[in-house]
């Protein structure tokens, strides 16, 4: 079995998204994707399971050229896809589910051995019993824990003995057991003969479970090697070294401390302590992007224990309005959902509520939103629509907001994840103007070369603890990948 | 009231009471804290004063050398451009550096960032760079010899066959007149020229500094290709292609944002 990508392209507007791209995954082998937040690996497994078309290039089955492809045809074949979106019917039982569509599958996908309802009745509740799951056959789905559906995605999956399987980042929210059966089972369809491809941005993740690896860089793959379980550190080693980019670094010398984070432990978190001072930037990694183990439970109060202290004095922040107060100022990741006004324009977007009470001459709200515009390189209008705009651009709006919010302390919350390189750059550049200023900055980011490449200070997080603090008061670069596989 | 108004209070105040807080400056000027602070930056970096935990002390020394060198020589002073890539070239340089500073205006602002740096080892040609650092205490600079041109305020070499000097330094800064993507760097005086080609084969890394208005623009001399850059320091005038360039062939891409 062998499934081939070859010169493969695709744009959404004038980006790029993957160019050239050539890839080929074998049966009995786990093949392991990694690349940063938005490089393409999503857009690329979506193109070859069918979901999504691509605007040129050949995909290949066993060297015959698939000159139509879509999801049908892709599971005609034996093609399916997984990811974190559950797609379970959540009033209906685990058996339903599990059951579902198997019926008006069966007759187009010629199964290696006959299937019937009461086999699958079998296999599931001996799966359920081999795994240990918290589920029984009649459980509702939506009483599951996330982990839970996870896995039985994967089941069901599985059940349709695939020929190509396409898991895409099934590996965010789930719990440690959850996700040691993930890879039993994934282990168990590669040893069937399927041929695996597994995507995730968490290194550590793919290098478990994979046979060979793949990095999705600049839209095309950078390079592929065998996985040498041997040697992790020459692994990281050489994956670090292949990203050539550099995040630009300066020094600016640390002042008075804005921030401190005191024992702060919760029920995801054990005993967190850092501060930030003033010029300076500390990056943190292996925070979650929300839920107990974020940056946000430990700025807002959600903890049993510990205390935090600006410029040296016990505050409580319970509220984004007490963080404001205190000169501090937030920015999560989620950017379209919890920051935009979506159906209204750039400038309402960019300048905060208190400007425009202020200043509620229209003529002079546009002259600072151009100002600002101007300022931070976003090549748009003050009166274009933001849902029009890009991803990108909508993140510097929102650094812009914050900026006129005149606050001391920024916190950035995955600020680069899926946005374009220029715009990265740019962000990266603005974030040491904030520094040069005198202001603290937290960067949290699951991209180790951007907290290696801009950070003075960096924590990693694993587990709920900090394994590794660090400083890196110079410009060149310290190897990041190595330290925290120790700490593993 | 303006940065330049504020500034000319806070030295009014610190001249007659050698000393101020950031809370009570806050107050008098009617403005945040931290913009007092970074007045205060600003005016330690032009040496007037020393910032100290809350607040801020005049640096004498400097007051009344200040007073004399007025009386004395008009001070060169740099373009707005060239000092915004000044401090943003300036930021690259650690304690106990050792650099080199070529003829261009930049060059001058960076040295004159340089005041907050210590036991910095600056090998210049530029006169004015000599000149900026003299108030200097805490770093050394060294001019390397030829004749010196009293018109373009350099020491030229290249037309003497002196040699250049067997120095090495760890980060070179050089500025040059044209940026393009088949046709390289390029310089438009000779003598530039010939400094470059000699100090990157002592320099560990080198810091190239272009302006906005340099990109796509060809010179008269090639001086280097475009790639194995490892620093570039521009501002806003650079071309978005350049810039992921730049970033894609391991450079690291410093850009001034006025915020």
């Amino acid at each position: 079995m062998e499934f081939r990508i070859s010169a493969v392209n695709k744009q959404y507007g004038d980006h790029g998204i993957l160019e050239n791209v050539n890839l080929t995954i074998f049966g009995g082998e786990i093949h392991g994707i990694v690349g940063y937040n938005g490089a393409g690996k999503s857009t690329m497994a979506k193109i070859m399971a069918g979901m999504i078309q691509k605007d040129s290039g050949k995909l290949l089955i066993d060297q015959v050229e698939m000159k139509e492809w879509d999801v049908h045809r892709a599971m005609r074949r034996g093609v399916f896809y997984v990811d974190s979106r559950t797609t379970l019917l959540p009033k209906l039982s685990v058996r339903e589910n599990m059951l579902y569509g198997l019926n008006s599958v069966s007759h187009i996908w010629p199964f290696g051995i006959m299937r019937n309802r009461k086999w699958m009745e079998r296999e599931l509740d001996a799966s359920i019993r081999r795994f240990g799951l918290e589920c029984r056959p009649e459980s509702s789905v939506g009483e599951l824990s996330n982990s839970v559906r996870e896995v039985l995605e994967l089941l069901r999956a599985k059940m349709f003995h695939p020929r190509v399987l396409l898991i895409d980042e099934l590996d965010s929210n789930v719990n440690h057991r959850c996700q040691e059966i993930i890879w039993q089972l994934v282990r168990e369809m590669r040893d069937d003969g399927t041929a695996i491809m597994y995507i995730s941005h968490q290194v550590n993740q793919v290098l478990e479970v994979s046979d060979r690896i793949s990095v999705l860089m600049d839209a095309h793959i950078v390079e592929t090697i065998r996985n040498d379980r041997e040697h992790p550190e020459s692994m990281f080693d050489m994956m670090f070294r292949m990203v050539k980019e550099r995040p630009p670094k300066t020094i600016v010398a640390p002042q008075a401390k804005l921030i401190e984070f005191s024992h702060i432990s919760n029920s995801r978190l054990k005993d967190f302590s850092m501060y930030v001072r003033e010029g300076e930037i500390a990056g943190v990694m292996g925070l979650e992007k929300e839920g107990m183990a974020s940056i946000e439970s430990i700025l807002f109060h959600q903890y049993h224990k510990g205390k935090v202290y600006y410029r040296e004095s016990e505050v409580k922040i319970e509220t984004p309005k007490d963080a404001v107060d205190s000169g501090i100022v937030f920015l999560n990741a989620n950017v379209m959902e919890d920051y935009l006004f979506s159906g209204r324009t750039v400038m309402e977007n960019m300048l905060p509520y208190m400007l425009r009470v202020k200043c509620r001459d229209l003529q002079k709200q546009r002259e600072i939103c151009q100002v600002y515009l101007d300022k931070l390189s976003i090549d748009v209008a003050p009166e274009d629509i933001i849902d029009h705009v890009s991803s990108g651009y909508q993140k510097k709006i929102l650094i812009a907001r914050n900026i006129l919010a005149e606050g001391e302390l920024y916190i950035f919350n995955n600020p680069t994840d899926n946005i374009d390189v220029v715009s990265k750059i740019d962000i990266y550049n603005i974030i040491n103007e904030l520094k040069r200023r005198g202001n603290g900055i937290i960067l949290v980011s699951d991209d180790y070369h951007e907290i290696a490449g801009i950070s003075d200070v960096i924590i990693v997080v694993k587990g709920g603890e900090i394994v590794r603090k660090y400083y890196n008061f110079s410009t060149d670069e310290k190897i990041m990948f190595s330290e925290e596989q120790k700490n593993a | 009231m303006f940065q330049i108004e504020r500034l000319q209070l806070i030295k009014q105040v610190l001249r007659e009471q050698k000393s101020a807080d950031v809370i009570g400056l806050s107050s008098y000027l009617k403005v945040s804290e931290v913009t007092v602070r970074r007045d205060l930056e600003k005016l330690e970096a032009e040496g007037f004063l020393k910032r100290t935990y809350g607040g801020a002390v005049l640096n004498e020394t400097e007051v009344s050398a200040e007073k004399e060198h007025r009386s004395t020589e008009e001070r060169y002073s740099v373009s707005e451009k060239s000092r915004e890539l000044g401090e943003v070239g300036a930021e690259l340089i650690e304690n106990h550096d050792v650099v080199f500073l070529d003829s261009s205006e930049c060059s001058i602002a960076v040295a004159e960032c340089l005041r907050i740096k210590t036991g910095v080892v600056v090998f210049t040609n530029n006169l004015r760079v000599a000149e900026a650092m003299e108030q200097d205490q805490d770093n050394m600079v060294i001019l390397i010899g030829g004749r010196v041109s009293h018109r373009k305020k350099v020491v030229v070499s290249s037309s003497f066959n002196i040699p250049f000097p067997d120095i090495r330094v760890n980060k070179a800064f050089l500025s040059v007149q044209g940026v393009d993507l088949s046709y390289g760097l390029t310089v438009n005086d000779k003598e530039d020229a010939f400094v470059y080609q000699e100090i990157v084969k002592r320099a560990k890394s080198k810091v190239i500094i272009m302006e906005g208005t340099v990109f796509d623009k060809i010179g008269l001399i090639k001086v280097d290709e475009i790639t194995n850059l490892d620093y570039v320091v521009t501002n806003g005038g650079i071309l978005t292609q350049y810039k992921k360039f730049f970033y894609k062939n391991g450079v690291q891409l410093h850009q001034k944002f006025s915020l």
